[in-house]
């Protein structure tokens, strides 16, 4: 039964693959906590049957996500930069635990305002997705976060 | 004007002809559902692929009303499409397998639907056109190949959808479950003969045409027409290896990198084929897109793999991956002792098959 679904989602998602791979989209989003605190989110949106990975994968597996945030006066970062569960897998391949992302995947980074005025921050992300067949290398995306 | 020439040409005007008016034409649809009376459902989600290419999704929404729910519109094309029911107050659900299609209907849009939901959440179908009746089969099929012994594998998927066109090479369904084996790197062998079974109306559809020139291009790579891009790249001890040197052999240029879980399932397969034809014409050049020398050679250790090894370590801007149009790993090119590409992304027994067929075995 459980694979029916699986071949039905299969022929669904199909339709929305485009040509060329670009299975992860990355949108950013700014949540006011107080005047003096926010949250730069960025959250990935991951086409059917791929996977994204965790910040945290040990070494000699795929490689780790990883963010960056270009640091300016207007602000400071408070703590690393979040992310949900994730389904963690004790991978065959590898012989190690690794946690990934799948449909979605939210990271947040705590920053703490130093004055009033609007401004913007700049980052990237680092990552790399798989499927069941195949990877794409990691790559890096610019991310802007404004924060009003 | 030869005869032949007139009538080729009429052909050819019948053709346009028909394309025009299937431009015109809309397909009507009509859905009309039942759900139990005592379920306490809201809104009916109806979502499907907004044009003919089959790009993004588009949603209608509708109240349930007693019990009841209808679409009605038109579009294009048949299209399948996905219904979700939706309660007034979300209900915990365990996660099992019949919550997993449970609330959930699949189906074309083509011509009068009835829709009953049971009390399990579980739809069946009544009426529509000659596209749902096909859908009906392939639900059928792929039920019955779930259940079979041998279960779903890839390759029983894809002989499956094979089955299918032979079937009913006419309807949209077919170029639908196409989508399968036509998304990303096509595999020529696998998709061609799916290719010529369809009906000239579907060769000529906004689909079909969209990947048309992708099955075109995987053919190049069988055919030993494309010559293979040379170029020199280090060994991990600094030497130069040049793709040239390989010529008088068969050599596999394979990508893969260390990070790829794929491509490491995949190198015990290839060690296997190398064990088979080492001492015949035949060698590998495996081409790592790492960009961390260290992981390069702890994976090139742990699997154990004999052949050499060269990497620019600048990952997706690899070189030699650039010059293949290498997107995705693993991938690979058999090119043959003149220096032609003859086949490309052989995994499993297509690799095995493949060298059996072109490389004469010498006995030990």
């Amino acid at each position: 039964m459980k694979t029916k679904i699986f071949l039905l989602l299969f022929v669904i998602t199909g339709y929305v693959q485009a040509q060329i791979f670009e299975p992860v989209t990355w949108e950013t989003s700014v949540k006011k906590n107080s005047d003096s605190e926010c949250d730069l989110i960025a959250t990935a949106k991951i086409e059917k049957g791929w996977h994204l990975y965790s910040q945290a994968v040990p070494e000699g597996g795929p490689v780790a996500t990883s963010f960056s945030f270009e640091g300016n006066s207007n602000y400071l970062k408070k703590g690393n930069t979040n992310e949900e569960k994730g389904h963690t897998v004790n991978d065959p391949i590898f012989e190690m635990k690794i946690t990934y992302f799948a449909d979605r995947a939210v990271f947040t980074q705590r920053i703490k305002l130093r004055n009033t005025k609007p401004f913007e921050i700049k980052g990237s992300v680092t990552f790399m997705v798989c499927d069941d067949s195949r990877c794409l290398p990691p790559t890096t995306k610019d991310l802007t976060f404004n924060i009003n | 004007m030869t005869m032949k020439r007139y009538f080729a040409i009429l052909l050819a005007l019948s053709v346009l002809a028909s394309c025009k008016e299937k431009d015109i034409q809309k397909w009507d649809y009509s859905i009309s559902g039942q759900v139990p009376a005592d379920k306490n459902f809201e809104m009916a989600i109806m979502s499907y692929p907004s044009d003919e290419k089959g790009g993004p999704y588009e949603a209608d929404t509708t109240e349930v009303v007693n019990g009841k729910f209808s679409f009605k519109g038109n579009m294009d094309r048949p299209q399948l499409a996905e219904l979700n029911l939706i309660e007034k107050e979300e209900q915990e659900r365990e996660d099992n397998d019949v919550a997993g299609m449970a609330n959930v209907a699949l189906f074309y849009l083509d011509g009068t639907l009835n829709i009953t939901f049971n009390e399990k959440g579980m739809a069946s179908y009544e009426g529509g056109g000659e596209e749902q009746q096909a859908w009906l089969q392939w639900e059928e099929m792929s039920k019955s190949l779930a259940e079979s012994k041998g279960g779903v594998t890839l390759e029983a998927f894809q002989n499956l959808v094979g089955e299918f066109v032979d079937r009913y090479p006419d309807r949209y369904v077919s170029i639908d479950l196409m989508d399968i084996v036509t998304q990303g790197p096509i595999q020529y062998d696998l998709v061609a003969p799916m290719y010529d079974a369809l009906s000239e109306r579907m060769k000529n559809s906004a689909k079909v045409l969209a990947w048309k020139p992708a099955l075109d291009k995987a053919k190049t790579y069988l055919t030993g027409e494309l010559k293979a891009p040379v170029f020199t790249m280090n060994d991990p001890g600094g030497n130069p290896i040049a793709l040239e040197s390989y010529r008088g052999k068969y050599v596999l240029l394979d990508f893969w990198a260390s990070w790829c879980a794929p491509c490491r399932a995949e190198n015990p397969n290839v060690l296997a084929a190398y064990q088979n034809y080492e001492d015949s014409n035949f060698d590998i050049l495996a081409v790592s897109i790492d960009t961390d020398k260290e992981a390069w050679l702890k994976a090139v250790h742990e699997d154990q793999l004999p052949w050499k090894h060269i990497s620019d370590l600048k990952g997706s801007d690899n070189e030699a991956a650039k010059a293949y149009g290498v997107e995705a790993i693993p991938d690979n090119f058999l090119i043959n002792p003149d220096g032609f590409i003859v086949a490309r992304g052989l995994r499993g027994k297509a690799l095995h098959d493949k060298l059996n067929d072109l490389i004469s075995k010498k006995t030990k």
